[in-house]
């Protein structure tokens, strides 16, 4: 699982984190479609990216969108928008980034940066026997 | 002060170096810490579609400013642990719009020099 104590984040974070992480589980488990299952240990990464930035990005951002699971998709995806992003910790972004399939910023026409964070692997398949992997 | 390479900043921070007090020394690791990251900077440019790269001597701080203007940022896995070695030398970065097409992208790394002694 998650090491928290790694990435420098307050016990109320850690507890704040925890917290989010339960409500996106059971709000899964009381949509399940039951074709996939939630990866947890890739959704504690997922949210623990969450938290990161937000307290990373916490006066430059302008807007951040959290999308952990969509039915029938593995993607988790993280939308940030902001007129600058400053990180006075980069080396706490990289880690959190770490985490992460890949990330990217880009400009947009109307004067803002669009910063996406996507996670794949967000859920698992069960086998055809209909056993959890 | 700005440059359009890392080398020539070096030849003009080394000039600098003698017009500062003599409490402050050029730690010549860190200018060879950060020569080695042109290459990164170099290969922003070609994989982010970079039209320019510019270092500076904050003369407050004696920070090192390195401005790159590319058209994306996108890090994914084989690109990952290099940008997160240069992540982790910045004491800060940041992204802006530059126009509609490019961002730009600051880091700012420690000052080069030290207190002697």
């Amino acid at each position: 699982m998650v090491d928290y104590s790694s990435f420098h984040i307050t016990p109320e974070e850690e507890e704040a984190t925890r917290e989010f992480l339960k409500r996106v589980m059971d709000a899964v488990d009381n949509d399940e479609t039951g074709i996939s299952i939630v990866d947890e240990e890739r959704m504690a990464q997922f949210v623990l990216c969450d938290t990161i930035l937000r307290k990373l990005l916490k006066g430059s951002a302008v807007r951040i969108d959290t999308i952990p699971h969509d039915d029938y998709s593995s993607v988790g995806t993280i939308l940030v928008l902001a007129k600058q992003l400053v990180i006075r910790d980069p080396e706490l972004f990289a880690r959190a980034m770490s985490m992460a399939s890949n990330y990217e910023i880009c400009p947009r026409t109307d004067g803002y940066i669009e910063f996406a964070v996507t996670f794949y692997g967000m859920t698992k398949k069960f086998k055809e026997d209909g056993d959890e992997v | 002060m700005k440059f359009d390479s890392f080398q020539s900043a070096v030849k003009a921070i080394k000039e600098i170096s003698g017009r500062l007090p003599d409490s402050l020394v050029l730690d010549e690791q860190r200018v060879s810490s950060l020569r080695q990251y042109c290459s990164v900077f170099d290969k922003m440019l070609c994989d982010f579609c970079g039209e320019n790269i510019e270092f500076a001597v904050d003369p407050d701080s004696l920070e090192l400013i390195v401005t790159v203007i590319v058209e994306n940022f996108t890090i994914d896995s084989p690109r990952r642990l290099v940008y997160s070695e240069l992540l982790s030398r910045a004491v800060a970065v940041s992204f802006q719009r530059y126009d509609d097409d490019h961002l730009s992208i600051i880091y700012e790394f420690p000052s080069l020099w030290v207190l002697a002694g």
